[in-house]
């Protein structure tokens, strides 16, 4: 399998300080990887910079050989952890939105999921609820036939019930192709739909394994691993 | 994708600035039909009095409500929440700065315009003769002076007043754009980086004033009058011209500054 995704020596600061202390990351095709780590410990900057939202302060980040640009920003579809849509636009102001900016946007795959939902395509999407908000966003980006999807905190904030239907969601529209790196701290949840993990603690990267990997040569679970090694 | 970032940026706008306008004509039709009933009641005088107060404050909403949004819209759509999906478009940092800036003033045109069109509504009738009337006659006495320059003035000052207006608005974009360098009130921050550089622009213009005055007799000062009164069309058209330049020129530092933060020191809260 290719490498889609290489960091070398990757550092990001902030005055004094230091979000990513020097990551060093391959990340191969065709994977589902856990980005896991507490509250602080440098995953939402180290996504924002695969994003292109940030700057590295030294070390280099590439996505199928580019930095990060409008090159890859046609490559990677990124679900940020805040709403972040147009709130007086109709839902199928953003579908269009979404077709006109990104060519491999599907939007009849879309439109399938609001259906699903009863979501008509007229509503503003300020008059829905928070949780049908952040499944608009999840819809869309899942909805795209990208190499890369960045989900920042995906279940963060929805209810166990929902939490089912954004893994389905997941899991039933990503690209086979493609890798799909998924951010949280909330790891049984997802768990069992991960094909790697990458522990991040205080801007390291402490251990990047398979899931099978860790089941053998721990003998836990993932989530039973995450506890030992970030316990307080 | 700067045709499709144009078409999305449009609109946004027209959202805002067609009920805006139409409140406008509105407002201008509804003067002009007062007229039409026109008495020598005090109750007209009232009446009358009112809807040009009130036509005069909607001209001066229905601009500046447009040059805010312009502002608004910047900082809304690259440094709020939606920043993550305008700046996650394969769109660069360039093209997200010149769409968003030439459509401002594409609205500020389209706000002029719609204003000349409501106080033609409003005057419609003998006032618009008259007021045409005047124009003509004025435009007449101008070009007995300038003779064919005048329609080269005119060009030139409809230029010089576009590049103002999209300096201003850069301007602006550079004030937010420092504004979001700081860590925490990055609104208020802007705000303050605008008063800095108004301060600097005065003591500047108070440093410029004195050097002139201090040292007038080194400097060749009465030779440029006698040059303005030897060749006064061509001074005239070097002047708004250099007014064009030093435009261009702040437009130029404007839009690098804003392009330089955002390439590389972004930083969405």
């Amino acid at each position: 399998m290719s490498v889609l995704l290489k960091c070398e020596n990757l550092v990001k600061q902030y005055g004094n300080l230091t979000a990513l202390n020097g990551i060093n990351l391959s990340l191969e095709s065709g994977k589902i990887v856990g980005l896991l780590g507490p509250n602080g410990s440098g995953k939402t900057t180290f996504i924002k910079m695969v994003n292109g939202l940030l700057s590295p302060t030294a070390g280099s980040i590439t996505i199928n050989g580019n930095h990060p640009g409008t090159e890859t920003k046609k490559q990677v579809a990124y679900l940020p952890d805040n709403s972040y849509l147009n709130s007086w636009m109709s839902v199928r102001q953003i579908v269009e939105f979404f077709t006109d900016f990104y060519d491999d946007f599907r939007p009849d795959l879309a439109y399938a999921m609001f259906s699903q939902l009863d979501i008509p395509p007229e509503r503003k999407l300020k008059t829905l609820s928070k949780g049908n908000k952040e499944k608009v966003c999840l819809i869309l980006v899942m909805s795209r036939n990208a190499k890369l999807y960045i989900l920042d905190e995906p279940i963060a904030g929805v209810d166990p019930a929902a939490r089912d239907y954004v893994i389905s969601t997941i899991i039933n529209n990503y690209n086979p192709d493609a890798t799909v790196v998924i951010s949280t701290h909330l790891i049984a949840d997802i768990e069992q739909i991960l094909d790697e993990v990458i522990f991040i603690k205080n801007g390291n990267i402490v251990l990047k394994q398979t899931v099978d990997e860790i089941r053998e040569e721990h003998g836990k679970s993932v989530d039973e691993l995450f506890r030992e090694v970030f316990k307080w | 994708m700067v045709k499709k970032l144009f078409k999305h940026e449009i609109l946004a706008y027209l959202r805002v600035w067609l009920p805006t306008q139409a409140v406008l004509l509105g407002i201008a039709l509804l003067g002009r039909v007062i007229q039409l009933f026109e008495t020598d009641t005090t109750v007209y005088s009232i009446v009358s009095g009112s809807s040009t107060i009130t036509y005069s404050i909607a001209i001066v909403v229905s601009i500046g409500l447009t040059f805010i949004f312009g502002i608004v819209r910047f900082y809304k759509n690259l440094f709020t929440n939606e920043g993550y999906l305008s700046f996650t478009l394969p769109v660069t940092p360039s093209q997200h700065i010149i769409v968003k800036a030439l459509t401002a003033l594409l609205f500020q045109v389209a706000t002029a315009l719609i204003a000349i069109l409501s106080l033609t509504i409003i005057t419609a009738g003998e006032m618009l003769t008259e007021l045409t009337k005047a124009a003509v006659y004025l435009l007449n006495i101008l070009k007995q002076v300038v003779g064919n320059h005048l329609y080269l003035y005119l060009a030139e000052i409809i230029i010089a007043l576009n590049i103002l207006v999209l300096t201003a608005f850069l301007f602006y974009y550079t004030c937010i754009s420092i504004g979001q360098l700081f860590k925490k009130n990055r609104v208020l921050a802007a705000v303050g980086v605008y008063f800095g550089f108004y301060l600097a622009e005065q003591i500047i213009g108070t440093i410029f004033i004195i050097i002139i005055t201090v040292f007038r007799d080194k400097l060749p000062i009465e030779q440029i009058m006698n040059a303005i009164e030897a060749h006064p069309r061509a001074a005239a058209h070097i002047i708004i011209c250099g007014i064009m330049l030093i435009a261009l020129i702040g437009a130029a530092i404007y839009f690098i500054v804003v392009k330089t933060i955002i390439k590389n020191r972004l930083n969405l809260e």
